[in-house]
């Protein structure tokens, strides 16, 4: 086995881990009276995925995660680590999740550091949550297991009633997406190589650092939050040129470029006797200096709407998760190839880059998931699935997980994709998988 | 004298309403903030347990804010209850897992609170506006003289009991052991304090409800009580449920 050093992100947004952990064990051992109070915690989760093919998948996998945390009475620390694991190739990595100072006042929380933040009101899907990548090999995983850090300052402020949220993001990262990867192609294949020497991420500048505000609104009866966002893509946008060779026509890469988007977003959650109902909506501009580029999406919306019950020891929830383009403005592009019109740019060619990154897989969708424990949670139950309602391909999943003992616990789950040949989910029915995992909690 | 005492007791009795015994509750002596380092042990109809640490802090009977500390995997996560006369109860959960503030709805107060066997409307104050009060008779419970009252919860409550029978212990009007019915009118959960005295406050130490209906248990032990410390009002806020304390 072996150490490799660590690449958390693709090339170009790549955060150098080893300067990092030495800079924050520096910063630990300048601070002894705060790591005196430093509560530690943390799972051990080896897993195991066997594919349909009856070999294990080889997909990077968060062997043990660790978490820090020290809190004074106005100022407290807190980092994340996670060490992956890879079978494929043998090989563990290093990643420093999170790593930032809070400054606790009598408006609100201020936080400095590498950071997850997360907005919305739906659950898993959210067009409004921008602020921070998602890391796409842990694309099924709840909450904040699926999001990335970003070097940030943010601030989460309460006057009166209202809470405000405002997040100021320096330095760019992409996503991190898995090329290349036979077990998961989520993206399905480019018809080039796709050449990530040729990224060119935003220059490092301050005029570049992305922003967000959120505000949220409480009512008697609702609450409502609406925000803006202004960055960059967190899928890069293709750029090719088409030669003309002896054997024909061919797709050259140029390069790989972030366009920076604004996003306007907003949510709404409400209850309906026992039913919470959560929506959120999304309306994306992404900059087009001649509005032509065909490559861009053009105005886009994201929305989903949520319907969720939980009582006893069961949770219910329903989504409806849809997405398009509002107004089509670049010309077809005719080439050698033939003609890619607007109609099919709008379709599939480009998905999102940005909002929910199941927009990805399907922009017209239904996802169902249903929970159950029993004996104080030491057995649950959970299934879910998500149906492409255009191309009618499909995801299901169920998992089992029992407790051994109060910190040990043991899962099951399966994960089965497919349906009709035009889907993204039947292009990634290689994904289908058994899984044994083991979960130790301290 | 004391002939006409024993004479005037049974009129005295007679004379004393429900409502007058549930009055006696609601202005019995309390602290104004409570906080405390709670074990809360689950039991299953096996006998098999499982163990929560909790850290409270209370602001008379309307006001609380409490974060788990253990099991690993629940740590962190917080709740936030504010009481109103005048409209619905807030109640707000911080789930740090998904990095979510999560609202509770006033109609789940039916609901168990984190797999335990209280509801949230077991943990909320009764507004004596919302119930009728039967004084059913004087009794003796460990010795100790006691009133049993009946509470009749007002259909408009739409609380998840039928009724719920109290023991009330004389000496400090704390009802020491209830019996709830659910809307069937069958017993469904039974519940027994212990106390102590701290400060001038008669205190509870230790609060076993049983859910006779699922054979499943909740053991709440309090540790480190802390009375009258002077905790802000402002500490109620669900920016603090973000904060673990310390």
């Amino acid at each position: 086995m072996k150490i490799v050093a660590v690449a958390v992100a693709v090339k170009g947004a790549k955060i150098a881990i080893k300067p990092l952990i030495l800079g924050l064990a520096l910063g630990l051992s300048a601070t002894g009276p705060l790591l005196a109070q430093l509560q530690l915690h943390g799972v051990v989760n080896p897993l195991v995925r066997i594919t349909r093919a009856q070999r294990v998948m080889d997909l990077p996998h968060r062997f043990v995660t660790i978490e820090g945390r020290r809190q004074g009475s106005s100022v407290g620390m807190f980092f994340a680590t996670a060490l992956e694991y890879r079978p494929g190739r043998d090989s563990l990595a290093l990643e420093l999740r999170e790593a930032y100072a809070e400054v606790y006042t009598g408006l609100g929380d201020w936080r400095f550091g590498k950071q997850i933040n997360t907005w919305g009101a739906a659950d898993g899907n959210n067009p409004t949550d921008n602020i921070s990548p998602y890391d796409f090999y842990y694309l099924f995983l709840p909450g904040t297991d699926r999001k990335m850090g970003t070097l940030a300052a943010s601030a989460n402020l309460y006057l009166g009633s209202f809470n405000l949220t405002a997040v100021l993001v320096p330095i760019f990262r992409p996503n991190r997406i898995p090329l290349n990867e036979p077990d998961f192609p989520i993206f399905g294949e480019a018809p080039f190589e796709i050449d990530l020497t040729k990224e060119r991420p935003p220059d490092r500048k301050l005029s570049n650092s992305e922003y967000g505000l959120r505000l949220g609104l409480p009512f008697s009866q609702v609450d409502i939050s609406v925000s803006y966002f202004s960055g960059f893509d967190r899928l890069f946008t293709p750029y090719a040129t088409i030669a003309m060779g002896q054997a024909g026509p061919s797709i050259e890469l140029d390069s790989l470029v972030y366009h920076r988007t604004q996003v306007l977003g907003g949510d709404l959650v409400t209850f309906i006797g026992d039913f919470a109902v959560r929506t959120e909506a999304a309306y994306f501009m992404t900059e087009d200096d001649e509005g032509t580029s065909p490559f861009i999406r053009n105005p886009y919306v994201q929305y989903v709407l949520q319907l969720d019950y939980s009582g006893g020891q069961a949770t219910y929830m329903a989504q409806y998760l849809g997405a398009f383009i509002t107004k089509l403005d670049g010309p077809d592009v005719i080439s050698p190839l033939g003609t890619i019109t607007e109609e099919d740019n709008e379709k599939d060619n480009q998905p999102p880059k940005l909002g929910m990154p199941f927009a990805a897989i399907a922009q017209n969708a239904v996802m169902i998931t249903a929970s159950r424990d029993f004996s104080d949670g030491r057995y649950s139950v959970r299934g879910q699935t998500l149906y492409d309602l255009d191309h009618r391909g499909y995801m299901l999943g169920g998992q089992v997980t029992v407790g051994l003992e109060e910190a040990f616990d043991i899962e099951l789950g399966l994960t089965m994709l497919g349906g009709d040949k035009e889907s993204r989910l039947y292009a990634m029915r290689d994904f289908s998988h058994l899984s044994l995992a083991l979960k130790y909690s301290f | 004298m004391r002939t006409i005492l024993i004479l005037l007791l049974p009129l005295m009795l007679l004379g004393q309403t429900g409502m007058d015994i549930a009055r006696k509750i609601d202005q019995r002596a309390e602290p104004t903030d409570m906080v405390s380092d709670m074990t809360m042990i689950l039991t299953n109809k096996k006998g098999q347990t499982r163990t929560q640490k909790i850290h409270s802090v209370m602001q008379g009977r309307e006001k609380q804010i409490i974060w788990f500390l253990e099991p690993a995997d629940d740590r962190g996560v917080a709740f936030l209850k504010i009481e109103h006369k005048d409209r619905d109860d807030e109640m707000r959960i911080w789930l740090p897992g998904f990095g979510k503030m999560r609202r509770i709805s006033s109609s789940k107060k039916a609901e168990n609170f984190m797999g335990s066997d209280l509801t949230y409307e077991d943990m909320t104050s009764r507004d004596l506006d919302d119930y009728t009060f039967e004084l059913l008779r004087e009794d003796e419970l460990d010795g100790a003289a006691v009133w049993v009252l009946q509470s009749n919860p007002k259909p408009e409550l739409r609380s998840a009991y039928s009724r719920i029978v109290s023991w009330v212990r004389q000496a400090d009007a704390l009802p020491v052991k209830e019996e709830y019915y659910n809307r069937s009118g069958k017993l469904e959960k039974i519940r027994v304090v212990t106390t102590e005295q701290l400060q001038g406050y008669t205190i509870v130490t230790r609060m076993f409800v049983e859910n006779v209906l699922k054979n499943h248990s909740t053991e709440l032990l309090f540790d480190k009580i802390k009375v009258d410390s002077g905790v802000k009002d402002n500490l109620f806020h669900e920016r603090n449920l973000r904060r673990l304390p310390r």
